[in-house]
Formats: C-alpha cells, structure tokens, sequence
C-alpha cells in the first residue's frame, strides 16, 4: 500500500466515523427534546449573579393572563369562562391560584397585626391630622351605604387600616369585579380576566402548543370578541415561530438556489452528491459541535447559522469548477488547498473574534459556523480522495457572459485614474454614511416580539397596571432587618408622585411595625384618641370595640410570610435576607433626575437593564470596531509579506467591499450588528480574493467566485427579508457587501497585475 | 302621583327592579322577569327618602341614618344622609365613588367596585353586570315580590352573604347581609318622579 493509499483510507475512515458519531450524537439530543432553545433572553449578557435577578425568574415567566371583551357583557362573561375551562384542561396548563384562597390567606396571617400595618397615606393622615377629625371621618364612613375597600370587618377594623393598607398593595383590587371569571369594567366595556400558569418554561415548546392553538382557535371563531394577551408564553411562542419561519426562508432557499445552480452550471449528478455531502458534513458538524459547546443552541442562532450553507458550498464549487477543467478531483484538490486552508482558516478567525463577545447568542453562532466551516473544509479534503467527475464531462464551454466580464475587466483595469477615483468615492461615501448616521446601541434591536403583541402587552399594562421589570433598585444589606430599614429609607425619599413596589410594604422592618403601632395607639385607640372621640358621637355602647386587644405583636417577619402570599408578590420571589428590590410599577418617568435614581443610601443602587444592555453593546460594538481594525492591519501585513505587492490586491478588494458595505445599507445608524456582518463581509471577500490570487483570473475562477457569491448573497440577502432588525441589518449589509466584492476582486485582481494581463490572454 | 311614577318607571326601564330581571338566571328568570317587568315604573328622575340601619356585631345597638336620594340618567345617583351627621355620596359611571361631607367637599373614594356595582346598577338600569355576580331566587311574598340574591363566588360571599330586595311597584326594602355577619336594612320611600 502506498503511503498516499494509506492517508486516503486513514482520512476517509476519520472523515465517515466522525460524520457517523457527529450524526447520532445530533439525531439523540434532537430526540431528547431539549436540544433547541427560544428564550431571546438568553441570547443577552446576563446582569451581576450577586444581585437579586427579577426579569429571568421562571416562576414569574410562567403565569399568563388573556383579556377577553364583548360588545355583548353576558356573551362575553360566557366565552371567558369556556375559554378558561379549554385552556387549563390542556396538558401543562393549571389554574392560577384562587383569589379569594388568597385574600383570605392574607386576611388571616395578617390579622394579629392589623394595628401595626400602616400604608404610606394612612401613615401621612395620622401624622398630620387630630383624632376629632379622624373620628368624625369614621362617623360618616359609618353611616355610608357604600363602604371602602375593606380587609377585616368594622367590628374588628373601625378605621379600616386593613382596607388602606391592601389598597396599598393592590391598588387595582378595588377595580375588579369578582365574578367567576373576573371582570375588569373600563368605561362601557367589560374585560374578562383569564388567569393561568404554565407547569413548564414558557419557552418549552409543549407550553407553547399547549396554549397558542386555543387562543388562535377562538380569535377564529369569535371575530366579534376582542381578546388580548399578556405573558412571556406569547412573546415565546412568536420568537420559535419567527426563528422556524427565518429559518425555512433562508435555509430552503438557500438549499433550493443551490440546487438550481449545480444543476444549470454542472449538469452532473456526482457534482450535486459533492455538494450534498458537503452540505451535510458541514450542518452536521455544526450542530454536533455546537451542542457539545452549548448545552442547547438557539432558534435564532440556527437562523443565522442557516446562512453557513451558502459559506460552506463555495469551497465545494472551488473544488468542483478546478476538477471539472483538471479532470481529477486530486489534482484539483491539491491545486486549491493552499486557498482553501488560507480562507478557511482566516475566516475562522474572524469568528473567533466573535467569541470574545459579551452576547451569548453571539458566541453560539461563531462555535456555529466555525465548526460548520471545519466540516467543509474537511469534507472538501475527504472529496479530493474520491471525486471523479463523469468521463464524459470535459470542461466547460466557453461562457459568453465571461467573454463580457473579460472585456468589461479589461478594459477597466487600464483606467486606474477612474477605478481609483472611484475607490476614493466610495471610501468617502462610506465616511459620509458614517459621519450622517451616527451609532445605536438600542437594545430593542434585539426585540422579536411583533407590534401587535407589544400593543397587548401595554393595553394590559394600562387596565391592570404592571411592574417594571427593566429598571428598578436593589438593597443589600447585613441582616434582614437592616435591609427593611435601608429599604423604608429608600421608598421614602422617592419622589411622592413615584409608586412602588417593596418588600417593606408587606412586612416593615420591627423599627417601622413599632413606629406605626405606637401611632395607632396615640392617635386611634389611646386616651383621647380617635376611638373614644367616635364612640362619643355616635352616643352608643362601644365597649366592646374599646375592650378590644391592641397591644404590639412581634414575630411578623418576611421568613413567616406563607408561600401562597409569598407567592404572589414579585417582591418576594427574588427577596432574601440579605438582599430586596423596590419596583417601580409601569409607566412611570423615572429619567432626568440622576440624584433620585441614585439616592446615596447605604446598599442601595438602581438597575437599569436596558441602559446596561444598550452599555453593553455599544462596549462590544467599540471593541468589535477596534478588532476588526487590528485584524485588516495584522492580515494586510500577512498578505504585503506572503504575496509581496499582489497582496494589494486581496487587501484593497476587502477595504473597498468593507466600505461599499457601509455606504450602500443606507442604515439609521450604525450598530453591532453591522460591525459583525462587516466581520463576515471581510471574510467572504478574503475568500475570493485569495483563491483569486492562488488560481488567477479566468474562467473558471470567475465561475467559482461567481457561484460561491451567488449562493451566499441568496443566503445573505434572504436575511435581509427578516422581520428580526438584527437579523435584517444583517443580511443587508452582508448581501450589498459581498456583491461589491464579487465586483471589485476581479478588477483589483488585475490592477496589481500591471497590465500584464497573461491569465486573460 | 303613584300613577304617574308607576308609568315612569315603565317608561325608562330604570328602577330598583331592572337589576333583579337582568340577573335572573334559569328557570326562576323567566317567571320573575314577567312578575317585575309588569309591574316596576321607568323615569328619567326620581327623588326620595330613605331610612338605614346598620347592624353592627360589637355595637349594642344599630346605627340609624336617614336622608335624601336622587337619580338621573344622567348624573348617576346621590346619597344625601341628613341625620345624626350630614354627608353625601356620589356615585357617576364617570367619577366612580365621591364622598365628602359637603358637595364642596367630594372626594374619590377607592370603594370596592363590586359595591359601587351594585348600589349605582339598582338605580341606573344598567344591571346586566350583576348577572355575573349573583344568582337569584324568587322567594314567596304576600304583597308584591320578594328576590334574594345570592352570589357566585366566595370571594364576593366574603363581603357580601346575600341581598333580599321587595317591593310592589316599586323597590321598597334592600337588606345586604355581610359575610362577617353585619347587616344593613335600607327602606326606600319614591317622593317625586320626573
């Protein structure tokens, strides 16, 4: 056997068993049902682990809400409660826990200490006003037929200090009806209010299906009722279906223009089975490499990764264009594999930059297409042992359109002067682009969710209220005591107008239970206090109201507090004794005034989650730029002193389709995401910049290029269809990008040649 | 004048009796709907007095009150309790609940919707939404008609046990039976009908 025979085997045995086990490892995660991932949220930097985390709670996630209207109320009241009856009885679909089971909860665990729970107006009206005024107040709200909000009965409450304190905590239970069903009354309308929870993530695609087909099912067959939806389970459920819908536009069509041209340009069924088994070694090995990184890949990765089948097909068309002029595919294979090991590896590395990246959405696609490009290369390689092309197929005739290009080329590259120029202009429109459109970091770039969903979601917001979960304080603290305190501290210096939501509004530190008891006592049911004031007005016996038991309860501490009430408090999930949050509630400005946001006290610090993603961003977009810049500089050197001066041609063919890139999006404003496609423009140019250095400028370069950029601009520019701003940015600048290059890299080709056109002629 | 309230009533369809045919549910709607339809009065404007007594389970004896009411279609409904301390109560489907001692002195109550429902939808004839609320049962009665209502869930049980409204021709007693055991009479007497 000889030594070539023995590496053909030893390379052709790897190349199958690693495909073989790459194969079943992908075929046994798929099956596993955990394999894919639709949370967008992962797909951002997650915030500092030592603080308290609101936004990626799960039990938070998992609890949804569908608002439904009619313009007839009983008709309405009707399909509310079939809708809820269909809904919880799908499988991973409960019941929210019953209201009343918690009001009642509440009532009881908080009763012992009712003379010790204050809200902030109740507390402000003790303050500030005398027992006669409190009692003659008591007096009127006595003889009203219409009661406040109330939690304990008159008997128990005369001043109702349970009622304003739950107002405190709910402000819009006052505003819902408890029927059945809910309702909500907004004017002349009637929302009916249809709560559930998931057992599962809402990103799980069985929690999904569980519940997108019955509301889909009844928008179709109640057009006449409105129905509105709030919860993380839709705005999943519209990701998985995006990222299925991107990845089926770009993926098969991507697929299916390849196919189209293999066939217009080979005419051969061994070269269609070289691109398939390309194609199929490189997904494979992505997949397979990705999930051995990662322990699932996300849907928006695998729509971006999608565009590696138009990357990975090129080399195969390198390969497939020189064997069919050579008629061998090893010589062909040894002719191009300086090209192919160059632009493999270099664009390898521009996707390793990408690993350095704070996104791990980022990280995900560059593990993605590196080993997805190692799985051509290597395929490419495996092909070079054993691809024949028919006997029959000897070259390929001479193309009319490349007798064209050739004139074209020729005749360009003799006016230096103007290709030149040219290149100036375009560098100029490039910097004018820049310099007019500036730079965003807006985080909502990221944003899957559709106009219609986010119309819910603030509709919601406006009928029931809601939390910011995007900004918002944190205290930390040595003791869960200390962490009350700062955190009373913190609510009081806000600003009057500003609502919140905290820990201390449901359980004061001892410090605030004591301050407000011994307010009770002095101003309600001490000597001379409102009680007596009352009972002397009313001119009846109220012995046993002044009999009652008053005295201070210790004990009432956020670690007693029952998990039904726990639970239904957000505040509380990511609460512990050491650490709490105070939420703002929706809608409010919190902007312009940097001494509110950041009062100074002790532990405390305000969060913005969006400011810090947007921070990041623009971080990584700063740091990307600056690689980019260090990397054209490192490989302009590589090229000037691999290919001396004909370097200049690959070198100013990537600076030139770099900056047409920039001048032909015509983007708002520059973002990381057209740096990163400007990382992929630069490596898909180097690739047709190199194999036109190693192979020369003819025909069947031209092809090769030709396809290769073909394909990739399909992939690319489906992108660009994308309803995902990042992936439209995206595919935008890569497609216009690449378009430039498949231009410029012939010419430039030729320019540096000096007019000695011997591959032409 | 009797006549002319009982053609009023008719006319509008607004009365104390509208809330009870619109919540009827089942079998017992049906007839208790003909009984009240044929004979409750519609106006556009009525006026009266009425009488309260609050049952207090820690006070040894109720707390009476007696006052003024109104209701327009269009200005929603005022409580005026004259005696033993003035107030007044104002309850719009614009403005929700005010109350205040004086009319200068109104303010936004935060009352629980579900009472604000009940009182405002009795007297303005948009009681359909008490259909989600309640059942309600036809009880036997000497003179007129006698309903209980009773609600459907025990969230609102909670606050509120049952509702016994009577009347002829018009709505004369309400009582709202709490779910601590309070109690409240109200006795209704029609004075002028526009």
């Amino acid at each position: 056997m000889t030594k070539n025979n023995t590496l053909k085997i030893f390379v052709s045995a790897f190349w199958a068993t690693a495909l073989f086990c790459a194969a079943i490892f992908c075929c046994v995660r798929i099956a596993g049902g955990n394999a894919f991932e639709s949370n967008i949220m992962v797909l951002v930097p997650s915030t500092d682990e030592a603080r308290p985390q609101l936004a990626e709670d799960t039990n938070l996630q998992k609890g949804f809400l569908v608002l439904i209207k009619h313009p007839d109320r009983n008709v309405g009241r009707q399909l509310a409660t079939e809708f809820h009856d269909t809904l919880v009885s799908q499988a991973g679909v409960e019941k929210e826990s019953d209201p009343a089971a918690l009001l009642e909860s509440l009532r009881q665990f908080f009763h012992p200490y009712r003379y010790q729970l204050l809200s902030r107006e109740m507390q402000e009206k003790l303050s500030t006003q005398s027992p006669d005024v409190i009692a003659e107040e008591a007096l009127r709200a006595l003889y009203s037929p219409v009661q406040g909000l109330q939690l304990y009965s008159l008997s128990d409450d005369p001043f109702n200090l349970g009622g304003t304190w739950f107002q405190r905590l709910y402000p819009q239970a006052a505003q819902i009806s408890p029927e059945i069903i809910p309702a909500l009354t907004e004017g002349e309308n009637t929302w009916y209010l249809v709560r559930a929870r998931l057992q599962d993530s809402p990103f799980s695609i069985s929690s999904q299906s569980a519940v997108i087909p019955v509301v889909e099912d009844f928008r179709q067959r109640w057009p006449d009722a409105m129905l509105v939806t709030s919860g993380f389970v839709f705005h999943a459920a519209e990701a998985t279906a995006t990222a299925r819908g991107e990845i089926s536009t770009v993926g098969l069509g991507s697929l299916l223009g390849i196919a189209l041209l293999v066939v217009i340009v080979f005419r051969s069924g061994r070269a269609v089975l070289a691109i398939i088994t390309t194609l199929t070694g490189s997904v494979l090995f992505a997949l397979a490499g990705s999930l051995v990184v990662f322990d699932q890949i996300h849907l928006i990765t695998l729509a971006f990764g999608s565009t590696l089948l138009g990357l990975s097909v090129d080399y195969c068309f390198h390969f497939l264009v020189k064997s069919r002029r050579l008629g061998s595919g090893s010589v062909a294979g040894r002719l191009i594999a300086k090209g192919l090991a160059i632009s493999a590896g270099s664009s390898i590395l521009v996707y390793l930059m990408q690993l350095f990246s704070p996104f791990p959405g980022l990280r995900q696609f560059a593990v993605f297409v590196m080993f997805g490009l190692l799985g051509a290369w290597f395929t490419i390689v495996f092909l070079t042992f054993w691809y024949q092309d028919s006997p029959h197929q000897k070259g390929f005739r001479e193309l009319a359109l490349y007798r064209l290009v050739q004139s074209f080329y020729l005749s360009a590259a003799s006016r230096k002067t103007l290709v030149i120029s040219l290149s100036v202009l375009i560098i100029c429109a490039a910097g004018l682009q820049i310099f007019r459109s500036g730079f965003s970091d807006d985080i909502r770039l990221l944003n899957t969710s559709s106009n219609t969903l986010i119309a819910d979601e603030i509709q919601v917001m406006s009928l029931l209220g809601g939390i910011d979960t995007q900004r918002y304080w944190t205290v930390v603290g040595e003791n869960q005591q200390q962490v009350l305190q700062s955190t009373e501290q913190l609510v009081s210096v806000l600003r009057p107008d500003i609502q919140v939501m905290a820990v201390s509004d449901l359980i004061p530190s001892q410090q605030q239970q004591q301050q407000n008891h011994q307010l009770v006592m002095e101003k309600l049911y001490g000597p001379d206090g409102a009680l007596e004031k009352l009972c002397a007005l009313m001119t009846t016996d109220c012995t046993l109201w002044q009999d009652g038991d008053f005295s201070f309860r210790s004990g009432l501490t956020p670690d007693v507090v029952p998990p039904i009430i726990a639970g239904a408090f957000p505040v509380f999930a990511v609460s512990d004794p050491k650490h709490s949050i105070v939420l703002p509630l929706q809608g409010q400005q919190l902007d312009g005034d940097r001494t509110f946001l950041f009062p100074g006290a002790n532990g405390v610090s305000f969060v913005d989650r969006v400011g810090e993603l947007s921070d990041t961003m623009a971080g990584f977009r700063i740091q990307v730029s600056w690689l980019l810049a260090l990397f054209l500089l490192v490989f302009s050197i590589a090229c000037l002193l691999l290919y001396r001066t004909k370097g200049i041609a690959v070198v100013s063919s990537v600076f030139i389709s770099l900056c047409a890139a920039v001048a032909l999006s015509s983007p708002d404003a520059i973002t990381l995401f057209h740096v990163l496609a400007l990382l992929l423009v630069t490596g898909l140019t180097i690739d047709a910049a190199i194999f036109y250095r190693e192979l020369g400028f003819n025909s069947d370069s031209w092809l090769a290029a030709s396809l290769a950029t073909a394909t990739s601009i399909l992939a690319f520019g489906l992108l660009a269809l994308s309803s995902v701003p990042v992936l439209q940015q995206f595919g935008v600048i890569v497609a216009s990008g690449l378009a430039c290059a498949w231009l410029v890299t012939p010419l430039f080709h030729l320019l540096v040649k000096s007019g000695s056109f011997e591959e032409i002629q | 004048m009797h006549a002319e309230i009982t053609g009023w009533l008719r006319r509008t369809g607004y009365g104390w009796g509208c809330l009870f045919i619109l919540c009827l549910c089942g079998g017992d709607f049906a007839h208790a709907q003909s009984t009240l339809t044929n004979r409750l009065h519609q106006a556009d404007h009525i006026e009266g007095t009425f009488l309260q007594k609050r049952f207090i389970s820690v006070l040894s004896v109720p707390l009476e009150s007696s006052g003024l009411f109104t209701f327009g279609k269009e200005s929603g409904v005022a409580w005026h309790t004259l005696e033993p301390i003035e107030s007044l109560l104002q309850i719009d489907l614009q403005h929700g609940v005010l109350a205040g001692a004086t009319a200068d002195q109104l303010q936004q109550v935060t009352s629980s919707q579900v009472v604000a429902d009940i009182f405002l939808g009795v007297l303005s004839g948009e009681l359909e939404r008490l259909a989600g609320l309640f059942s309600v049962t036809e009880l036997p009665a000497e003179d007129g008609w006698r309903l209980q209502l009773t609600p459907h869930t025990s969230q609102l049980a909670d606050q509120i046990a049952s509702i016994l409204v009577s009347g002829d021709e018009f709505v004369e007693t309400v009582v709202l039976q709490e779910g601590n055991g309070d109690r409240t009479e109200i006795v209704l007497q029609v004075v002028t009908v526009k």
